[in-house]
């Protein structure tokens, strides 16, 4: 056979194609990019055995800042449905090919150990500008690595010919589990309020934790003004969960509300407490996941 | 003119002859092919054309051929019979076989005939005096059966005419027995010792017509004599006579060839007679106390006279119409190496032991054995080609094959959600080696294959350019099919080994061939 073999020659191999998967692979994913709280459309109501409101404003935002991920990822995913259409030892190019009336060009570059820069761009009659870039470091695999990537909404707009503005950045980490930090910088589309917003989600060792700020109206505070409310929910999947909020503003005036709900691992509230006694308090805190009221700590 | 009739002599016109003569070098599953009976069966013609007034046309020479062939000549000497009687004339037809038989059959190639059939065909001819010379394995089993013995020797009275009617079978072994062809006279020794009865070796009363019986004697005592030593151990030829009246029959009339060689009685011995023209022993005659006569066509030839270092050789030239003596002074020694005659026997065996050659075309698909290959590498392509082979004596097989073929398919890559478009264009040729079963109309053969192989795969869609592997793949090939005669159809199988490693890594780059091929053997 060894001599066999010296008559072989040839140069047949698919690391070209290896190499397109692995430049793929840079780019965000579903999995890796967006945030999973457990539960979905759970209409909330304060009472034991029902879904606990935090819970249920947690699975909301989480929604939202998804649906704005889902709309880089469809681009994103568009590309790596096809096959490169130009390579070079260390890039690999898409397009231009037509989106909605825009050519879109992708590239993905890579240097040094394992950095991939990638960039989507959109071009329009005289309209040409990048829509989503980013930058990915490899891990063990290329896939698990960790980078950031940003959206250009009102780029975005212009070449689509719709009223947006505003940027999106994430900062992911996926070595260890999924890490996201999510950044809205004045994120508008048509007239709505611009948006501005942080989130950070962490699922590491099947524990998940989601911090964000946003408001809400407490019922009979005898304010119709929301609150400011920083809220950390934390959970286990195989055990339940617990959200911790801090309320300031709103018919609280100057007060401070600290307010925790926790639910079992069939989602539903098992103990209510807040530090104004605003809310009935409900449940047994023994049933908590956690014991310690946590607040935010990465926003 | 002696006392014998010349039953074929012009001056009888009124006596019609014809013959069959049947040689066939194959049998039936399991034989040997010889290498002589279709040679000996071409050495009667002659005799019985020159000499034995027959004419032309009316010899049915059957070489090679079945079963039906031979009923087919059979019938058309069966409607000349059927004619002449009705002219009134008096019917004499020979039939000769020499091939394989067993006890039940003659074996022509894969068909047969019964030796029942044999003698009903005989007496269907209608022909007054049917004679048959049979020189092959068992052939004493027809004459068994009819209750025929042993005999040394028989003789006739003869008249000025056609007196008898009925059959006469002589069978070159006993129903036991093997009958043998030798190397050193380029024939069997039945069919060696007929012809040279019947060209004036058995013509011991000198009157220059060899009779039935005089025929029978000579063949008779020459065969026992020469295979007694042989290793099969002699071969008794036997007869089986079932005429009615009187007489004797004319086999052949020295004269009638016009010409002649003379051996003296001033030189007694043993000659072996070659001719040189056409590569064969036509006689071997034993020179006593007379001049003994051959009838033989004008020709070269080679007169030999073998002494136990050496031969005496005379080259000699048969005149046309006329007769030649034999000189003593033209003979000169020669060694055994360089025994003319018997390099061109030789010559005649290393033909017969060429191997049969067969052409094939097939198609099919060549497909890698692993599916991770096919499915990331390789996809099975069609192959379309041929092949020819080479079927020996011994069962071996040895062949030569070439194909091309193409085929398109998707690459599935990890980590890709789309496949990679991809065409693979092959190339090879082969060379197998191996056994096979007997020679039977269903029959398979097993054996090694060794393939060259050129595979090229190309990206269309994609700027990756095209990429090959050439290499040689060890392999094996099994193969089985139906040959029912020249044509056969086969189903072919190789598995090959492809040492190439793809990505530094052991891919288990076998591939397979399942192939259907449409053959033509010679």
């Amino acid at each position: 056979m060894m001599l066999l073999a010296l008559f072989a020659c040839g140069d047949v191999s698919n690391s070209v194609f290896e190499e397109d998967a692995a430049f793929v692979a840079a780019l965000p994913t579903e999995e890796h990019h967006t945030m999973d709280v457990p539960g979905s459309g759970l209409t909330a109501k304060a009472e034991l055995g029902e879904t606990p409101e935090l819970l249920a404003v947690s699975i909301s935002v989480a929604t939202d800042v998804n649906s704005a991920i889902f709309d880089i990822l469809g681009t994103v995913d568009e590309v790596r449905a096809l096959p490169p259409s130009h390579r070079t030892a260390n890039s690999r190019g898409w397009g231009p090919y037509l989106h909605d009336g825009v050519d879109v060009t992708a590239t993905i570059e890579r240097s040094g150990a394992g950095r991939f820069d990638w960039v989507f761009a959109g071009e329009r009659a005289e309209e040409a500008a990048p829509v989503v870039w980013g930058t990915h470091y490899a891990g063990q695999t290329v896939a698990e690595g960790d980078g950031e990537f940003t959206w250009d909404h009102a780029a975005w707009g212009r070449l689509w010919g719709q009223d947006t503005a505003g940027e999106l950045v994430v900062d992911y980490d996926n070595r260890d589990g999924v890490d996201l930090l999510v950044q809205l910088a004045g994120v508008r589309t048509g007239g709505t309020i611009p948006w501005d917003a942080s989130y950070a989600y962490r699922f590491v060792d099947e524990a998940g934790d989601f911090q964000y700020l946003t408001t809400y109206d407490l019922p009979d505070d005898g304010s119709n003004d929301p609150a400011a409310v920083r809220v950390r929910t934390r959970w286990l999947p195989t055990v339940g969960g617990r959200s911790d909020a801090v309320l300031t503003g709103g018919g609280l005036a100057d007060r401070t509300m600290s307010w925790t709900q926790c639910w079992g691992v069939d989602l539903t509230l098992s103990y209510q407490h807040d530090s104004l006694g605003v809310t009935e308090d409900l449940g047994d805190p023994a049933s908590c996941a956690w014991g310690d009221f946590a607040e935010v700590d990465r926003l | 003119m002696s006392l014998a009739l010349l039953l074929a002599a012009a001056a009888h016109a009124a006596v019609q002859r014809w013959a069959v003569l049947v040689g066939n070098n194959s049998g039936d599953t399991g034989t040997q092919p010889l290498y002589f009976a279709e040679l000996d069966a071409r050495k009667m013609h002659r005799i019985l054309t020159d000499q034995g007034g027959i004419s032309e046309p009316d010899v049915k020479l059957v070489l090679g051929k079945g079963r039906n062939e031979v009923l087919f000549a059979v019938g058309a000497v069966r409607e000349a019979v059927a004619a002449a009687k009705a002219r009134g004339d008096q019917t004499v037809v020979f039939f000769y076989y020499s091939g394989h038989a067993d006890a039940t059959q003659l074996q022509l190639g894969r068909t047969g005939l019964s030796w029942e059939e044999l003698e009903l065909l005989l007496e269907k001819t209608g022909a007054d005096v049917r004679v048959a010379l049979v020189d092959a394995c068992q052939s004493g089993t027809i004459t068994r059966t009819k209750g025929g013995t042993l005999a040394p020797g028989f003789v006739f009275d003869v008249s000025e005419r056609l007196d008898a009617s009925g059959t006469v079978i002589i069978t070159s072994s006993t129903g036991d027995e093997a009958s043998q062809e030798s190397d050193a006279v380029g024939g069997s020794y039945f069919t060696h010792f007929l012809a040279s009865a019947l060209t004036g070796a058995a013509d011991v009363n000198r009157d220059g017509v060899v009779t039935l019986s005089e025929t029978y004697q000579y063949v008779y005592h020459k065969t026992v004599y020469e295979t007694a030593g042989t290793r099969t151990g002699p071969q008794h030829p036997t007869y089986e006579w079932d005429l009615s009246g009187t007489g004797d029959l004319v086999m052949t009339e020295l004269d009638r060839a016009g010409s002649n060689l003379i051996f003296p009685a001033a030189n007694p011995g043993t000659y072996a007679v070659f001719d040189v023209d056409h590569k064969l022993f036509v006689a071997e005659v034993e020179v006593t106390d007379s001049d003994r006569r051959l009838a033989l066509r004008p020709g070269h030839y080679l007169v030999q006279r073998r002494h136990p270092t050496y031969l005496a050789v005379a080259r000699l030239t048969v005149p046309v119409y006329g007769s030649l003596t034999v000189d003593p002074g033209a003979f000169s020694r020669a060694e055994y190496e360089e025994d003319l005659a018997k390099g061109a026997i030789d010559r005649v065996i290393r033909r017969a032991r060429l191997p049969r050659v067969s052409l094939r075309v097939f198609t099919g698909a060549k497909s890698f054995a692993d599916p991770t290959v096919q499915a990331a590498y390789f996809p099975t392509t069609a192959a379309a080609g041929g092949e020819i082979r080479f079927n020996w004596r011994s069962g071996q097989w040895t062949s030569f094959d070439f194909q091309g073929g193409s085929g398109t398919g998707a690459l599935a890559i990890d980590g890709l959600p789309y496949a990679i478009p991809t065409r693979v264009s092959t190339g090879s040729a082969g060379f197998g080696i191996g056994y096979a079963t007997r020679d039977a109309p269903l029959r398979a053969g097993a054996g090694l294959h060794l393939e060259g192989v050129y595979l090229v795969r190309s990206f269309p869609g994609q700027d990756v350019p095209s990429q090959s592997i050439s290499t040689i793949a060890p392999g094996l090939a099994a193969w089985a099919g139906w040959y029912p005669g020249h044509f056969d159809l086969e189903l072919q199988l190789r598995s090959h080994y492809l040492p190439y490693l793809v990505d530094d890594r052991d891919r288990g780059m076998g591939f397979n061939e399942l192939l259907l091929a449409l053959g033509w053997r010679f």
